[in-house]
């Protein structure tokens, strides 16, 4: 792929030669007609990369930082899963779940299906909204 | 596409207080300016190596670079981890310009001439593409106040391993290179922590919808 500077991590530091130096009072021309290699396709805004260029930066070099990420803030305590941290939470591994949690799971559902049917719970739609305000009564059919 | 590498840049209007010490001494001293301009100290890189994490502090600008990047709520954790840090330390100058630049890459089944080539299917076809043997595309996009420097096409693994600042540990031979910078100018802006976490956000939500529009157009022109 062709990459611009300004797709690039670091921006490039280009030499930087006065236009001066190439000019006669009889004929001017430009840096780049002189040196090609410093040609580069320049856009109408003057553009600027995001960039991790330090001013001469002292260097350091450490193993790892504690830093007061949401990580520390929260504490997972799922039970059956002692291994599961945040950051597991948060890049989307789930554990598998237990034998006793998947058993359950479908007592949990066999009573919601159960209270749902006694109950004789059913959606209320618009149509039904519209004839208990017109019919002034609120049974179901 | 997958997320490979993130870089969050504050970037000061005016310099950070921490790298001019004498001038800011002589002026609570003596109420005026230092007469002479003095050598700002030099900059500071730290690198931690296991969380693949780089931050560099200099006059000008915070810059802070994730090679880890498992996803975007990673990212911006962190990133707002190391801000709180560094402001808990210094005051922040004004900000001029805020910009996140990602890279997204996705493993290509085609060599790199058949992955040219599907590229050059969005380019009318002059001589000069029909001829050309590489391609890049680049286009600048705006999102509400925001500017997005959009690059991408196909890359070989050299020039992949190229553009990491930590090399991730598999990158495939071939594969199609998304670099979004997006980024925000302003004039003397003051930072708040909120401003910082709505940027980062928006920033890789913005980037992660154009990867899948990019892939998208990409299945189309195959």
């Amino acid at each position: 792929m062709i990459v611009s500077a300004l797709a690039l991590p670091q921006e490039i530091n280009i030499r930087t030669v006065p236009d001066s130096i190439f000019s006669s009072p009889y004929l001017t021309l430009g840096l780049q007609a002189w040196m090609p290699e410093l040609y580069q396709w320049r856009p109408i805004e003057r553009l600027v990369a995001t960039s991790l260029d330090g001013q001469q930066p002292v260097i350091f070099e450490i193993d790892t930082i504690d830093l007061p990420t949401a990580t520390r803030r929260w504490k997972v305590n799922l039970p059956g899963h002692p291994e599961l941290t945040f950051d597991d939470l948060r890049t989307g591994k789930w554990p598998k779940p237990t034998e006793e949690e998947i058993e359950a799971r479908s007592k949990a559902l066999e009573l919601a299906q159960y209270v749902h049917d006694k109950l004789d719970i059913r959606p209320l739609t618009t149509a039904t909204i519209v004839r208990q305000l017109r019919e002034g009564k609120e049974d179901r059919d | 596409m997958n997320l490979l590498q993130v870089i969050v840049e504050l970037r000061h209007s005016t310099p950070l207080k921490l790298f001019s010490p004498y001038e800011e001494l002589y002026r609570s001293l003596t109420e005026k300016e230092l007469p002479e301009k003095g050598v700002p100290l030099p900059g500071f890189e730290l690198t931690i190596s296991e969380k693949q994490m780089r931050i560099v502090v200099d006059p000008r600008r915070i810059a802070i670079v994730l090679g880890d990047v498992p996803n975007i709520g990673y990212c911006t954790d962190n990133v707002m981890a190391v801000f709180r840090k560094i402001s808990d330390l210094v005051k922040l100058p004004p900000l001029s310009r805020l910009g996140e630049k990602s890279y997204w890459v996705e493993e290509s089944e085609l060599n790199f001439d058949e992955l040219v080539a599907v590229y050059k299917k969005m380019y009318r076809p002059t001589n000069i593409i029909k001829e050309s043997i590489d391609v890049g595309v680049s286009f600048i996009l705006a999102s509400g106040e925001c500017k997005a420097n959009i690059a991408f096409g196909p890359m070989e693994l050299t020039q992949l391993e190229s553009m990491f600042v930590f090399k991730p540990p598999k990158l495939p031979k071939v594969a199609e290179f998304l670099g979004i910078d997006y980024y925000l100018t302003m004039e003397q802006k003051e930072i708040t922590e909120r401003m910082l976490r709505d940027f980062v956000n928006s920033g890789l939500n913005y980037a992660r919808e154009q990867s899948e529009k990019l892939m998208s157009l990409l299945k189309e022109g195959g």
